[in-house]
């Protein structure tokens, strides 16, 4: 110690009329509002401000000349062995004249701050309390901190130049190999949706550069002495294995992460199902880069799958993928090769060929549209806040383009009615005093004429649409029950109400209506038809103190239904003592139920004819909605203790594990 | 002038058995207390890339006497001394001062060592007496007074910054600051490089001063051989890295001879090449008068002997000095 003392002493004693220099150029903040008029309506504002300007330029300055000179001349002068010729340990001539380089460096621009800061209340008045003091210390750590790096940079740097040794080469080659690897490692993972990855290794990358750099500088000195050329290969061997080793790592670390498949879901949040055939989309968090969303486009037969980049800012909203009615075509957007806020393109599948590989039409957006397939997967419609355009999917060729009125409204969806219409509804903006308003248009292709079919303030934003674009069903805005509404007229066809009772409804596949009236004593659920006439029940379900779902219809007239297995009460993970997200999602499973309710449920195959039931299984969840219908794979879909992708055959039992399921 | 080929070059330095000093300070012996050398040098190598500066060289230097190091510019002397003052790290081979590894121990062997650089390497900002006070923090045993003493008799002005004297008194600071820390071993790398004649007698005279007072061990390289020849125990003569002397000094020169012979018949020049042949003749001259022949392997009951004989009656030997020894080892070969 008594060593750095001694080198720490003597160079800032040599160097001592920088702190006269800085205490005249301290005096330019007070002086300036004399001299310049416009300055002197808010004085104090610019004393400080150019105070903390010339501060940071001095200490900038200062850092920059004193790191590439304070061990870098001496050497280039041969002046550095006066040093090692005393009995001066190496760490303490490098501590010593590093210290001295910061000190003088941070010192100087304090110095030129202190005046204009202290005339410019910058540093608080007499009631400025501890958290200014804490505040101020912090700032005052952050400037020593970065006037270290500097030094430290310009040190390495003005080795590296002094010593005119090939190893510059190879300093320059990995200065910028490092960066651009860490650059092109971590974009992947923003592209890829999975910039939860970058939460621990990217604070501990940013730590490593001034470790490295702190040891590249010390190793120098205290292992390359008096010798320029060999402290030039200890500095690059100490600076770049690590750094370069770390950039490597983090490269390899972000293919890993990145190297997923449906398997290694560790929370699967949304299932989508094509209307045929055994495709799904899987949505949810895999269990490696710090549970990052994933979505995997997968043949459940075949175990055949795609991962389909999801940037991290569309997490909130069901992935964008739309299946053609007749299962053979899936569409979704992808962001470019570029960060999240990048236009989108258009990526299709052509599931009915195995081996079919992704294709992007000529197809772009520049927002995030909503999405719909003609039934036979051919034409694509998007609508967006200000158009609704239809596309032909293997040319990409515009077939119509529809301004919509602008801000025109909310929760837009589109559904093809044929091949050639296209039906939009749209939630338009209101006045606070006036109803929510649901207008639906329709796109005659052929015409590229929008004309508008219907308005009505029957239905609330959560509305579903039938499967064949008709009808309306929603809770009714500001009354009891639910809606169903002719989406050609707008007209109420039939309000779905239990007096007394919570109402919820769910289209079937089919086009019929199911609804369970939740009140005192058992739930009841019963079925209507198109027209919300009623078909069969109520048949009893256990009371509104247990979760219920509603899943898929497997087989024609049998629901499967799943009761959960701890009261609401009971459950201190649980949601808000109401039923059924998959009854007013139509993308399935909404991930709010509890860890611990996701679990717990108990499957039973509800006879929509007779009120019969039969249990399908303990402590499997289903992942169908009841507008899964016969044939599709989504409809006999179960999770098991909230992990895993379980295939059940209702009719036979046999199972099978689409994704087997994860012990946490 | 001719020459006769020159001797193949040992791959060794000539290695004797360190015995009595000589020179001036022939009295010397070394120090009885000394457990060891107090400078080895073990096989040491130093290679820049391709060029090796020195070249597997191995000596010691006694407690208490004065080792002269010798070379040529370019010869490797001052990578060796870096080596030996733990600045430097060998290729191969190893330094070791008072028998410890300098390069790992530098820092606590500085502290027994004064040392003079061959370039004056102070902070060129700072005095004199500022130098001393930074240095007197640092060595267990700082001599300040006989620093000043030593600057006045240098006449060296204690307040001008270092940067601003001359060079000459740049190297009486440097000397003066390596003598005030009380060492037991002095290590100077060529300290009159570029002084005047009045500064160089000045630093020799000082030197001689503090081997009288204090028996301590230097170890010197020098151009200055007329000056180290007075003082120096011992020498080593460095050429393209390799060291091809490590003898006493007196040894040396009892050795290493120059033999004239008058010219004579034919028959007699032959005779008497074939008795020069036994003393090892390094270097033959050819002048008007006869032949000049420095041998290596001088004997004096040999010489004896061949006087004797009708073929050496007319030879006459003589001494050669330290320098004369040198260019005769190192110097280039001239062209006839």
């Amino acid at each position: 110690m008594r060593g750095f003392a001694a080198v720490f002493r003597r160079e800032v004693a040599e160097r001592w009329r920088l702190f006269p220099a800085a205490g005249l150029l301290s005096l330019v903040p007070l002086l300036l509002p004399l001299f310049a008029a416009s300055w002197r309506q808010d004085a104090a504002f610019m004393r400080s401000a150019t105070g903390v300007m010339l501060g940071l330029a001095s200490s900038g300055v200062l850092a920059l000349i004193l790191g590439s000179s304070i061990v870098a001349r001496d050497l280039a002068d041969r002046r550095l062995g006066f040093y090692f010729a005393r009995p001066l340990a190496g760490w303490a001539i490098w501590a010593g004249k590093m210290a001295a380089a910061v000190a003088l460096a941070a010192g100087a621009g304090f110095l030129v701050l202190l005046p204009g800061g202290l005339a410019g209340n910058l540093f608080g008045g007499p009631a400025a309390g501890s958290a200014t003091a804490g505040e101020l210390a912090t700032d005052a750590l952050l400037w020593t901190a970065g006037v270290l790096l500097l030094v430290l940079l310009c040190h390495a740097g003005s080795i590296a130049l002094r010593s005119r040794s090939p190893w510059l080469l190879a300093d320059l080659a990995a200065a910028a190999v490092t960066p651009a690897l860490v650059w092109l490692a971590a974009r992947k993972l923003v592209v890829e949706g999975a910039s939860t990855a970058l939460a621990m290794p990217l604070p501990l990358l940013a730590a490593l550069l001034p470790a490295a750099l702190l040891a590249a500088s010390a190793a120098q000195v205290v292992r390359g002495r008096t010798e320029l050329r060999r402290g030039h290969h200890l500095l690059s061997l100490v600076l770049w294995t690590p750094l370069l080793g770390a950039a490597l790592g983090f490269a390899a670390y972000s293919r890993w992460v990145l190297d997923v498949s449906p398997a290694s879901l560790a929370d699967i949040q949304r299932v989508t199902g094509a209307p045929r055939g055994t495709w799904i989309l899987l949505d949810g968090a895999v269990s490696r880069g710090g549970g990052f969303r994933s979505v995997f486009l997968l043949e459940a037969a075949a175990g055949r799958f795609i991962r389909i980049r999801a940037p991290d800012a569309w997490a909130p909203w069901p992935f964008p993928l739309e299946f053609s009615a007749d299962g053979r075509r899936a569409a979704w957007l992808e962001p470019l090769e570029s960060l999240a806020s990048s236009p989108l393109e258009l990526a299709c599948l052509d599931l009915s060929r195995p081996g079919a590989r992704v294709l992007h039409p000529p197809i772009s957006f520049a927002g995030r549209p909503v999405l719909a397939l003609s039934p036979d997967g051919s034409r694509l419609a998007a609508v967006d806040e200000q158009r609704v355009t239809v596309n032909e999917i293997a040319t990409g060729r515009l077939l119509a383009a529809v301004a919509l009125p602008a801000h025109f409204g909310f929760g837009w969806q589109a559904r093809f009615v044929g091949r050639d219409r296209v039906r939009i509804y749209i939630h338009a903006y209101g006045s606070e005093a006036e109803d929510p308003k649901l207008w639906i248009f329709e796109l005659d292709v052929t015409t590229r004429r929008m004309t508008v079919l219907a308005t009505t303030s029957e239905v609330s934003f959560m509305h579903q649409v039938s499967p064949d674009g008709e009808r309306i069903l929603s809770p009714r805005h500001g009354r009891a029950g639910y809606a169903l509404v002719d989406a050609r007229s707008g007209r109420l066809m039939a309000a779905l109400v239990q007096p007394g009772r919570q109402t919820f409804a769910h289209f079937l596949a089919g086009g019929g209506i199911v609804a369970v009236d939740r009140g005192a004593g058992p739930r009841e659920l019963r079925v209507f038809d198109a027209n919300g006439l009623p078909v069969s029940g109520p048949w009893r379900l256990p009371g509104g103190d247990v979760p219920l779902r509603l899943g898929g219809e497997p087989a024609a007239g049998r629901l499967v239904v799943a009761i959960g297995m701890i009261p609401y009460a009971a459950d201190p993970y649980g949601a808000a003592p109401y039923d059924t997200p998959a009854v007013a999602s139509p993308h399935g499973a909404d991930p709010y139920h509890s860890a611990m309710g996701r679990g717990a449920w108990t499957s039973i195959l509800l006879d929509l004819g007779q009120g019969t039931s039969r249990l399908l299984g303990r402590w499997i969840e289903p992942l169908g909605a009841p507008s899964d219908g016969p044939g599709t794979l989504r409809a006999q879909l179960f999770t098991r203790g909230g992990s895993g992708l379980l295939w059940l055959d209702a009719a036979t039992g046999r199972e099978r594990w689409v994704v087997p399921p994860r012990l946490n | 002038m001719s020459h006769l080929p020159a001797p193949s070059v040992p791959p060794g330095p000539v290695a004797l058995p360190a015995g009595a000093g000589g020179g001036l300070s022939g009295a010397r012996a070394p120090r009885a207390d000394a457990a060891g050398p107090h400078v080895a040098s073990e096989r040491l190598s130093v290679r820049y890339g391709r060029r090796t500066a020195v070249d597997e060289v191995s000596f010691t230097v006694a407690a208490g006497t004065v080792y002269a190091l010798l070379g040529r510019n370019g010869a490797g002397k001052s990578s060796l001394v870096r080596c030996l003052l733990g600045e430097q790290r060998p290729t191969s081979g190893r330094a070791l001062l008072f028998g410890r590894p300098v390069w790992r121990e530098r820092a606590a062997l500085m502290a027994e060592i004064g040392v003079v650089p061959e370039e004056a390497d102070a902070p060129p900002g700072m005095t004199a007496l500022q130098l001393a006070r930074f240095c007197s923090r640092l060595y267990p045993r700082w001599d300040g007074a006989g620093f000043e003493q030593r600057l006045a008799r240098f006449a060296v002005p204690p307040h001008v910054p270092f940067g601003k004297l001359s060079k000459g008194q740049k190297g009486q600071v440097a000397l003066s600051l390596a003598l005030a820390s009380s060492p037991r071993l002095l290590i100077l790398d060529d300290p009159t490089l570029g002084f005047d004649a009045i500064a160089r007698r000045a630093v020799f005279e000082e030197l001689i001063g503090e081997l009288a007072d204090r028996g301590v061990t230097v170890l010197l390289t020098t151009h200055d051989l007329a000056a180290v020849e007075g003082i120096a125990d011992r020498v080593g003569i460095l050429a393209a890295g390799r060291l091809l002397v490590d003898e006493e000094i007196e040894e040396l020169k009892r050795r290493i001879r120059r033999i004239a012979l008058p010219r004579a018949g034919a028959g007699t020049r032959a005779l008497a090449g074939e008795a020069l042949a036994g003393f090892a003749p390094l270097r033959q001259a050819a002048h008007a008068w006869g032949v000049e022949t420095v041998v290596t392997d001088f004997d004096d009951e040999r010489f004896a002997r061949w006087r004797g004989s009708p073929a050496g009656r007319a030879a006459e030997v003589a001494t050669l000095t330290l320098e004369e020894i040198f260019v005769a080892l190192v110097g280039e070969e001239e062209r006839p």
